[in-house]
């Protein structure tokens, strides 16, 4: 089977510094694949490496078995889509919901907005109630929707989900998790899925990459991760703090 | 006895012009020494200092220097276009105004090491777009800190932050407020942490107080919205999908 998804020794330098020293892994056509690690390791990056917003100094990524050139086209952006870290500065605050969506539509010359608009408010569970709003007038979990409506009114195959959950609460979390779930399900996409909860992962995808330093540590499946079979230091440690804050055990005195 | 903060029966509301909003309903706590005060007056009083009613002079003077807040969204509450060394150098001096730039400087990159930043050096002459979004964060926390406050208000400090290096922070924060006696409102939708880090919780749902209790007890919530949170959070190895969603009742926000 071709992989949806191919990194083959990818390096990413920012001025000097080298943010990816070669990573490589496969995502499979319809798997959910995480990046977890360190805070700086270079998720983020691999994800925009992919996405064509990073200096790639070396090494290749394919989709569906076609290499990537240096630049991305049209055609990329309809099949692969990101969704980013940050709810606040994804969206422009001044921009009402509609205005958002239009926008990708008019970049790739799509037609039958109205209707592609409104199934994407109803899919990602936005009533039409939203649609004139401004995105700095909707909640944590309202903009991270219409960031999810945004990404898929394109009829992706793939979506780059930067840590999707982290600003919302646990209860909006779970509302998106599920929407993410069942729209994956129905419309057989490929997720890569960066969160550093670990519950997260293993709640969302078949197997992970940990990350430290620009560098894999180790590759898992999610049951692996469950049941503590690792094989790496720093993955026992991040599956050790996972647990939560314990003052007797202060990680550093 | 006076504590170190004092709110009671704060309102907050915002007009928009789809009508007003009201983020804060009623909502009243103490903190800080002694522990359990009982707040008799309706007032908002840092220190004994009624915030309500104290001149805009003095409001500014406590704010960043006694009282600090690291704001959720990091890296769009620094300034974009200024280093971040340097955002937190002008930090140290407007606070301490007898330190030269070259302690400043000393003292900025201790602190970006002291909140677990691997290179503090290069991170020192970056600028906000140029790091992750866990460096954001240690730089907010690294500049809130550097002034010393006796209050602490962080609205999601570590949430952009792996879990190791969470802890890591978070033990600068109970060091600070075991040692120092620094008071901290730890503003956090992770449950886990809360339970884990904090010594009593408020739990708030649309602008009030739906219950307060010791955080070692949460798990054993009586609210049924403080439950359904718990409830809802994905567990290592549980198999629940979907996840349980919380049926938001009308009563909670009357
Ligand atoms: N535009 C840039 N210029 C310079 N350095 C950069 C730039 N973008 C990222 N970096 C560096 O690359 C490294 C990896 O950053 P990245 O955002 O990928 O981390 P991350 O793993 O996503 O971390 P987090 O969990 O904190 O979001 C960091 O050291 C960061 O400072
Ligand atoms: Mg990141």
């Amino acid at each position: 089977m071709t992989a949806m998804l191919s990194i083959e020794g990818l390096k990413v330098i920012y001025h000097g510094f080298s943010a990816l020293k070669g990573v490589s892994f496969d995502v499979e056509p319809g798997e959910s694949f995480g990046l977890v690690g360190e805070s700086g390791s270079g998720k983020t990056t691999i994800l925009r490496a992919i996405a064509g917003l990073a200096p790639i100094a070396s090494g290749t990524i394919a989709v569906n078995g076609k290499r990537l050139g240096a630049r991305r086209d049209k055609a990329f952006y309809r099949r692969v889509q990101m969704v980013f870290q940050d709810p606040y500065g994804s969206l422009h605050p001044r921009q009402t919901v509609d205005r958002l969506l239009q926008e990708p539509l008019a970049i790739h010359g799509l037609g039958q907005g109205e209707q592609r608009i409104q199934q994407a408010l109803d899919e990602v569970g936005l009533g039409s109630g939203f649609r004139f709003r401004y995105s700095h007038q909707l909640s944590g979990g309202q903009r991270q929707r219409v960031a999810i409506a945004r990404a898929l009114i394109l009829e992706p195959t793939i979506l780059l989900l930067d840590e999707p959950t982290s600003a919302l609460d646990a209860s909006v979390q779970a509302e998106v998790l599920n929407l993410l779930e069942e729209i994956r399900g129905r419309r057989k996409l490929t997720y890569l899925m960066v969160s550093h909860d670990l519950a997260i992962i293993t709640h969302m995808c078949e197997r992970l990459m940990v990350m430290q330093s620009g560098e894999a540590v180790e590759n898992l499946d999610v049951s692996q991760l469950a049941a503590h079979q690792v094989t790496r230091s720093y993955t026992r440690n991040l599956l050790k703090a996972s647990a939560g804050f314990d003052r007797r055990t202060r990680l550093r005195p | 006895m006076t504590s170190l903060l004092e709110v009671d029966d704060l309102r907050v509301t915002f007009p928009t012009r789809t009508g007003v909003i009201e983020a804060v309903r009623g909502v009243s706590f103490a903190l800080g020494a002694p522990p359990q005060a009982v707040v008799s007056a309706k007032k908002l009083a840092f220190d004994g200092i009624d915030l309500l009613t104290a001149p805009a002079t003095e409001r500014r003077a406590l704010r960043g220097k006694r009282i600090a807040m690291i704001l959720q969204d990091a890296k769009y509450s620094l300034d974009p276009v200024m280093t971040i060394g340097r955002q937190i150098v002008e930090t140290l001096r407007t606070h301490e105004k007898n330190v030269n730039k070259a302690e400043a400087t000393e003292r900025a990159i201790a602190m970006l090491e002291a909140v677990q930043i691997r290179d503090p050096k290069r991170v020192f002459d970056l600028h906000p777009h140029e790091v992750s979004g866990g460096m954001g964060q240690r730089a907010m926390i690294a500049m809130m800190l550097i002034a010393g406050p006796e209050l602490m208000i962080a609205d999601e400090p570590t949430s952009a932050l792996d879990v190791t290096v969470q802890l890591e922070v978070l033990s600068i924060l109970d060091k600070l407020v075991s040692e120092r006696g620094m008071g901290l409102i730890f503003i956090s939708h992770d449950l886990r942490l809360v339970s884990s880090f904090c010594d009593r919780v408020i739990v708030m749902y649309a602008g009030k107080v739906m219950e307060q209790l010791k955080a070692s007890e949460l798990v054993s919530a009586q609210h049924p919205y403080t439950q359904g949170l718990l409830d809802c959070m994905p567990k290592i190895g549980a198999d629940r999908h979907p996840l349980p969603v919380l049926s938001r009742k009308p009563e909670w926000a009357a």
